[in-house]
């Protein structure tokens, strides 16, 4: 499935060239399966990933990442992230380095407990900027769904 | 105390897979309205649920859906497969089967102009057409269901039982002001309410306004309009200010409305919503006597209706803050809200029927409201029908105990609440998306 093709005019950046990056980021922080567009209600998470806390993969012990990818909009990014907390563990907005580093003392991104990830435009390098806090509104009968089904 | 009588609350049918809904829960609002697009296409089902309703003692009309006709016509055309051709699998774009019938009932100068396939225009209209056209919009309304169980064997030694609607509607098209030509749509609007209002007839003839929203930003000539209106001397009018979204409402337009139902009141005009809401229920405490829904959306509508085949998510509507929104949304902010369990959610949030039995006693079963799914040979996730269907009737169970809220309260007393609740949602963090979907409440409370 494709992403959507927004553009950064002046920097010709498209919202879906944050995926691989973040992707590949993800993966190497130990999350073992990491996809893009999981449905959930009537939205797409951009990415989302599973790390397995052992080779058994026991549901209950493996860890859930959910990542907004957005050029500028960080409102709608934070609202939507805000809501991924219902279905992951942690919950991250991903924007372009410059505006990512704008965002970091937001009050609502802390008191939300959303992390940013800032991500190099040009070498495409990802770093947490702000840590996000573990979910405390992560269910159930969302995260255990997507644990089954990552699982596979 | 209450201080006004209920509104008169119309469930719109737009198509027979909402009769379901409809039959289910018409008995709790004042009456019916059906399309007479809906009629024509499917005539029998709509006259045994039109008999229906009307044996329950509940109101019911037909809406002629005049203004139609003078929109371009390629909104009521679909393609079809070309039978007149042989071989190869042709189709044509053609006007809708039940919009050429009405077009046959409603006679000239629509059948004319659709022969030429061209939408009318104010100059079709000289004085004898205008006439003899709204004598056709009177007989249709009056007749048709007649004629429908005349030509059924079985039914035919009944049609004498067939009931006449409640109420007919004048002819109406759009007036689209301000842009050019939008006093000629005017005029002609007055000239058929007038000329209708007229002719003989024992049902009771209702107008129609069905302008651009735009004209409440010029609160005098919107209250010219009115006036023109109720000179016609009508009893009743019906108000469509397309595409008014009553959440979206600026405090200048609901002033200038306000003034328009002030204006029908005092001159002992009833008056009502074509498409509304909960804002329209407030409004019964200034003197609209009514408003008209769909069962799923429609409590604002666009005269340009959306073409494309993308099937519209029904949304759980949220009594707190009177809109749909989206079931995440609401779940993300329960703990915000104080909502720790089912009693909660049904003491805060909505104690209907429907509420109960889906949320069953466990809040993560509020999902049961937005579940989608795959289907084969989409790229998207489209919501279950089982989900659109428990939104749907939800949304009626809730309308109605919103209009029995409003009748209960006192105007100040709902001024209070809904100033108390806009207060509160504006306190949730501004992560939560319900926090910014609140701030119509204030608005509304200059209603009161």
């Amino acid at each position: 499935m494709r992403l959507s093709k927004k553009m950064n005019k002046s920097k010709k950046f498209a919202e879906c060239d944050l995926s691989l990056p973040v992707r590949k980021f993800l993966n190497r922080e130990g999350y073992d399966r990491v996809i893009r567009e999981l449905p959930f209600f009537d939205r797409s998470i951009d990415v989302y990933g599973v790390a397995w806390a052992d080779e058994a993969k026991t549901a209950h012990t493996a860890k859930t990442i959910a990542v907004e990818l957005k050029l500028s909009k960080w409102q709608k990014a934070l609202h939507q992230a805000a809501l991924y907390q219902l279905c992951s563990d942690y919950s991250y907005v991903a924007m372009p380095r410059k505006v990512a580093e704008t965002l970091t003392e937001h009050e609502d991104f802390r008191a939300a407990g959303v992390g940013i990830l800032a991500v190099d435009t040009t070498s495409k390098a990802v770093e947490i900027v702000l840590p996000a806090v573990l979910s405390t509104q992560a269910k159930g009968h969302y995260v255990g769904p997507y644990k089954e089904m990552l699982r596979r | 105390m209450p201080d006004t009588p209920r509104s008169e609350v119309f469930l719109r049918l737009g198509s027979h897979s909402e009769k379901q809904y409809v039959i289910k829960t018409f008995r709790l609002f004042h009456g019916v309205l059906v399309g007479a697009n809906l009629l024509e296409s499917t005539p029998g089902a709509t006259v045994s649920f039109a008999l229906n309703v009307i044996g329950q003692k509940r109101a019911f009309a037909i809406d002629p859906m005049t203004y139609t006709f003078g929109m371009d016509l390629d909104y009521i055309k679909s393609e079809t497969i070309d039978r007149t051709k042989k071989g190869k699998k042709t189709t044509k774009f053609g006007l809708k089967k039940s919009f050429v019938k009405l077009a046959e009932e409603f006679g000239n100068p629509v059948s004319d102009a659709v022969e030429k396939d061209r939408p009318v225009k104010p100059s079709d209209f000289d004085d004898d057409i205008t006439e003899a056209f709204c004598e056709s919009i009177y007989t249709y309304q009056t007749t048709r269901m007649r004629t429908y169980f005349d030509a059924d064997i079985q039914l035919q030694e009944f049609s004498d039982h067939c009931p006449d609607p409640t109420f007919v509607f004048a002819p109406y098209f759009y007036i689209p002001c301000p842009e050019a030509g939008w006093k000629e749509w005017r005029d002609l609007n007055i000239k058929l309410a007038n000329c209708f209002g007229e002719l003989d007839g024992d049902v009771e003839k209702h107008g129609v306004i069905c302008i651009d929203q735009k004209i409440l930003d010029d609160s005098a000539r919107w209250l010219r309009l009115c006036k023109s209106f109720i000179d016609t001397g009508l009893p009743a009018f019906w108000l469509w200010l397309s595409p008014l979204s009553e959440e979206k409402i600026s405090d200048s337009r609901l002033q200038a409305l306000m003034e328009g139902i002030d204006s029908f009141k005092d001159a002992g005009r009833r008056v009502y919503n074509m498409h509304g809401g909960y804002l329209s229920a407030l409004l019964s405490k200034r003197g609209l006597t009514g408003f008209s829904h769909g069962v799923g959306y429609g409590e604002s509508k666009d005269v340009v209706p959306v073409i494309g085949v993308i099937v519209p998510v029904v949304n759980y509507h949220y009594p707190p803050l009177h809109i749909r929104t989206g079931i995440a949304e609401i779940e993300r902010a329960l703990t915000e809200l104080g909502i720790s369990d089912a009693d909660d959610f049904h003491e805060k949030v909505c104690d209907c029927t429907v509420c109960k039995g889906v949320i069953a006693g466990d809040l993560k079963n509020l999902r049961q409201f937005g579940e989608f799914v795959l289907k084969v040979g989409n790229s998207r996730e489209s919501q279950t029908p089982d989900s659109a269907k428990k939104c749907r009737l939800h949304f009626l169970l809730a309308r109605r105990k919103e209009l029995d809220h409003v009748a209960e309260l006192t105007a100040a007393d709902l001024k209070q609440e809904l100033r108390d609740t806009a207060k509160e949602y504006a306190g949730l963090p501004g992560y939560l998306t319900l926090q910014s979907k609140a701030r119509h409440l204030n608005v509304w409370a200059k209603a009161l």
